[in-house]
C-alpha cells in the first residue's frame, strides 16, 4: 500500500466505525462525524487556506493536515488556527466561536511545534495531546493511544493524490482498476482526464489546475508504457478521440482475464507482488 | 382472448387466473391457470436502453406499465416501471422459461441487475402485522469456493410448515438452521378474516411466486411495497456512499477460504461476478481492487475471514453491496449482515 493512500485511509477512518473487527475511531467517539475534504476556508485576516480535513462536533472543531513529508508543518498549522469559524456553516458543519484544534497526521513523528501530532502507521499514537482543547476528543484519543490497530482498516475510494505525479509505480498501482474498466463491452475508452478524475474521486474538485495537469501528464506516460509494453494485444490509444481503448471488444474468457491481471500486476509492480513496492518512489 | 391494452385489463386477467385456480383447487385439487411470478429488477437504464427480455415493450394506456409484444408469449409478460430504480416484471410464463428469459436479459445488459433481498428484507413482513405469517424457509450453502466437488459442503433445504404449535420440532430445526445459514427464500401466508388470502414465496434474488391469491390488488400492492422498500434502501445507501468515506461492511457467520476467494475473483469466475486483483496479502486478510462485472463499476474489497469491506468509488452502483451479501452468504459465508459506519443498512 502506498504511504500517502495509507495515511489518508488511516486518518479518514478515525471518523468511522466497523463491527468486525470491533473498531470505533476516536474522532467518531468524540462526536466528529461530518467531514469536509480539501475545501477553501478563510482566515480572520482574509487569507484563503485549503486544509486537508475540517470537521465539527458538539464539543469543538478540528483542522487536520495530512502529510508524508518529514519537514515541519508548524507554520502552516499556525495559519490554520486563524481560520474563521463563522464559515463552518457554509459546509453544513456545526458552528463554533472558538479556535479549532489543529492536528497534523503523519506516518512518522516529526517536529510540528506545539501542535498535536497523530502517528498513524500500524497503531494510533500521538504527541502533544495536552494542547487539544476539546475534552471529548482528548479523552477519546487517550483511550485509543497505542491500542487502535490501523493496518486492516478499509480501503478508501481515493486511489491517487496530487503528490503522486511523477511517481510511476504509485500511479500505476492507483489506477489499474480504472484500466480494467476499459474491457467493458460498452466502454468507448477513457481519456487521461477521465482516468485522473476517477482516481481522485472525492477530492477531484479540490485540486489546483497545476496539480491536475501534472497528474494527467504522469498518467499519460504510464498508460503509454502499459499499452506499448504490456497489453499491446488488447489496448490502443486512439489519436482521434484521445482515448485509451480496447482494440476489439470480445467476451473475456476466465483465462484471458487471468492473463490480463498478470500483465497489469507486472506493469504496476514489476515481478514482485504489488504490496512490496510501498518503499519505492520516495517523495 | 384480446391483447391486454390497459392496466385494468391486466388486473382483470390476473384476477380471473386467481379465481380459476381457487375453483380448480377446490374441485380437482390442482391449479389450471399459470401461477403469477414477479421479478424485482434493479435498473440504471432507461427503457429504450434496457429493452425487453423477449419481444418489445408496449405501454399500457396512460400508465408506466408495459406489456411484452412480439416475442411469442402473448399476454404473459408485464412491466411495472413506475419506479425509476426498481422495476417489477410480472410473468404468466412457466417458471423455468421466465427464469431463463430474465437471467439472459440481465446478463446481456450492463446496468441491469437483480434485486438482492437481505435477510431483514426477506423477513420484514413478520414485523408489520397485517395478517402475514411465516410458513417456512429455504436455506442454502453452495460452497462456491470449493476446489472440487468432493470437498464442497453443499446444503440446500426447504422446510415448509403450518402452525408452529403443531410441528414444534421442525420449527426448532428450521430456526436453528436460520441462525447459521443464509436464507434463500421465505414462504409467507397472509390471512384475512381467518382465511388464507395470499400464499407467496420470496427469494433472495428478488423473485416472488404467488402460489395462491384471492385479490389482485392485494397481491400487487404487497409486491410494490417490497419494491419501494428496496428502492429506498438503494437511495439511502447511495447518499451514504456519496457523503462519507466509510465502506459498506459485510459480516458473515462462517469463515471464508481466502485463497480460494482470491483465485476465483482473479479470473472473474463464479456467481459473485467480480474481476479483482489482489493488492495485499496476509494470512487472515486480503485487499483487492477491480471491477464488478455486472456493471463494470470499480470496487475495492478488503476481505477478512468472516467480514468484508466494500468501497464503491465515483458513481458506482451500490447494488453490489446486497448482491455480495446474498451471493457470498449463500455461496459459503452463512448469515450475512450489511453495515455502514456501524449502522445496519438494506433492512
Amino acid at each position: 500500500m502506498d504511504d500517502r493512500i495509507t495515511l489518508w485511509r488511516n486518518t479518514l477512518h478515525l471518523f468511522y466505525e466497523s463491527k468486525k473487527p470491533p473498531y470505533i475511531g476516536p474522532f467518531k467517539q468524540a462526536g466528529l462525524s461530518k467531514i469536509v475534504i480539501d475545501s477553501p476556508f478563510i482566515t480572520t485576516d482574509s487569507k484563503e487556506m485549503h486544509p486537508d480535513i475540517v470537521s465539527s462536533g458538539g464539543d469543538g472543531w478540528i483542522v487536520l493536515e495530512i502529510t508524508t513529508k518529514p519537514s515541519s508543518k508548524e507554520c502552516q498549522l499556525n495559519f490554520y488556527t486563524q481560520i474563521n469559524p463563522r464559515n463552518l456553516g457554509t459546509y453544513g458543519l456545526r458552528q463554533h466561536t472558538k479556535e479549532p484544534d489543529v492536528i497534523c497526521a503523519r506516518l512518522e513523528p516529526a517536529t510540528d511545534g506545539p501542535f498535536c501530532q497523530l502517528i498513524l502507521r500500524d497503531r494510533l499514537q500521538f504527541n502533544n495531546e495536552a494542547c487539544i482543547k476539546n475534552n471529548s476528543l482528548r479523552k477519546a484519543l487517550n483511550e485509543a493511544n497505542d491500542r487502535l490497530d490501523l493496518h486492516k482498516l478499509p480501503n478508501i475510494s481515493i486511489v491517487i493524490v496530487p503528490e503522486m505525479a511523477g511517481k510511476s509505480k504509485e500511479l500505476r498501482r492507483g489506477i489499474f482498476d480504472i484500466v480494467m474498466q476499459l474491457f467493458a463491452k460498452d466502454c468507448e475508452g477513457k481519456t487521461v482526464e477521465q482516468i485522473v478524475k476517477e482516481g481522485l474521486d472525492k477530492i477531484n474538485t479540490c485540486i489546483s489546475p497545476r496539480d491536475r495537469s501534472s497528474l494527467e501528464s504522469s498518467v499519460k506516460t504510464q498508460m503509454d508504457v502499459l499499452v506499448r509494453d504490456h497489453l499491446s494485444e488488447y489496448l490502443m490509444f486512439d489519436e482521434t478521440t484521445r482515448c485509451y481503448k480496447v482494440k476489439e471488444h470480445a467476451d473475456l474468457h476466465a483465462n484471458t482475464k487471468g492473463s490480463i491481471v498478470r500483465e497489469l500486476k507486472k506493469w504496476a509492480g514489476g515481478d514482485r507482488s504489488l504490496e512490496e513496492f510501498s518503499e519505492e518512489d520516495p517523495a | 382472448m384480446a391483447a391486454v391494452q390497459t392496466l385494468q385489463e391486466f388486473r382483470e386477467l390476473l384476477q380471473a387466473g386467481f379465481e380459476n385456480n381457487e375453483k380448480t383447487l377446490e374441485q380437482f385439487d390442482k391449479i389450471d391457470s399459470a401461477q403469477l411470478k414477479a421479478y424485482l429488477i434493479e435498473s440504471n437504464l432507461d427503457l429504450k436502453a434496457a429493452g425487453a427480455p423477449v419481444g418489445n415493450w408496449q405501454r399500457l394506456e396512460d400508465t408506466d406499465w408495459y406489456v411484452s409484444k412480439g416475442g411469442g408469449h402473448f399476454n404473459s409478460l408485464f412491466l411495472d416501471k413506475s419506479r425509476s430504480r426498481v422495476w417489477v416484471i410480472y410473468s404468466l410464463i412457466d417458471a423455468d422459461t421466465t427464469k431463463s428469459l430474465i437471467n439472459n436479459w440481465i446478463k446481456k445488459k450492463n446496468g441491469l441487475d437483480k434485486v438482492w433481498l437481505s435477510r431483514p428484507q426477506l423477513l420484514h413482513l413478520a414485523n408489520i402485522g397485517e395478517g402475514w405469517v411465516e410458513r417456512g424457509l429455504g436455506i442454502k450453502f453452495a460452497d462456491g469456493l470449493a476446489t472440487d466437488e468432493d470437498s464442497a459442503g453443499n446444503v440446500s433445504v426447504k422446510a415448509w410448515h403450518g402452525a408452529n404449535s403443531k410441528t414444534q420440532d421442525i420449527y426448532d430445526i428450521a430456526d436453528h438452521a436460520k441462525k447459521r445459514f443464509a436464507i434463500s427464500s421465505v414462504r409467507w401466508q397472509k390471512r384475512t378474516n381467518r382465511a388464507v388470502s395470499i400464499t407467496t414465496e420470496w427469494y433472495s434474488d428478488g423473485r416472488v411466486t404467488i402460489n395462491r391469491a384471492m385479490d389482485v390488488d392485494e397481491v400487487l400492492i404487497w409486491i410494490s411495497e417490497m419494491a419501494n422498500r428496496y428502492e429506498d434502501s438503494l437511495h439511502e445507501a447511495t447518499i451514504l456512499r456519496n457523503s462519507t468515506m466509510a465502506p459498506f461492511e459485510l459480516n458473515f457467520t462462517q469463515e471464508i477460504d481466502l485463497e480460494s476467494f482470491s483465485n476465483t475473483v482473479s479470473k472473474g469466475k463464479g456467481d459473485m461476478n467480480l474481476w479483482l486483483v489482489e493488492t495485499e496479502h496476509e494470512t487472515d486478510f486480503r485487499r483487492f481492487k477491480g471491477v464488478d462485472l455486472h456493471t463494470w463499476d470499480r470496487i475495492l474489497l478488503d476481505v477478512g475471514l468472516d467480514y468484508a469491506y466494500l468501497t464503491i468509488p465515483g458513481e458506482g452502483c451500490v447494488n453490489s453491496a446486497p448482491r455480495l451479501a446474498v451471493v457470498q452468504g449463500e455461496d459459503n459465508a452463512g448469515v450475512t449482515s450489511i453495515y455502514h459506519d456501524g449502522t445496519e443498512v438494506f433492512v
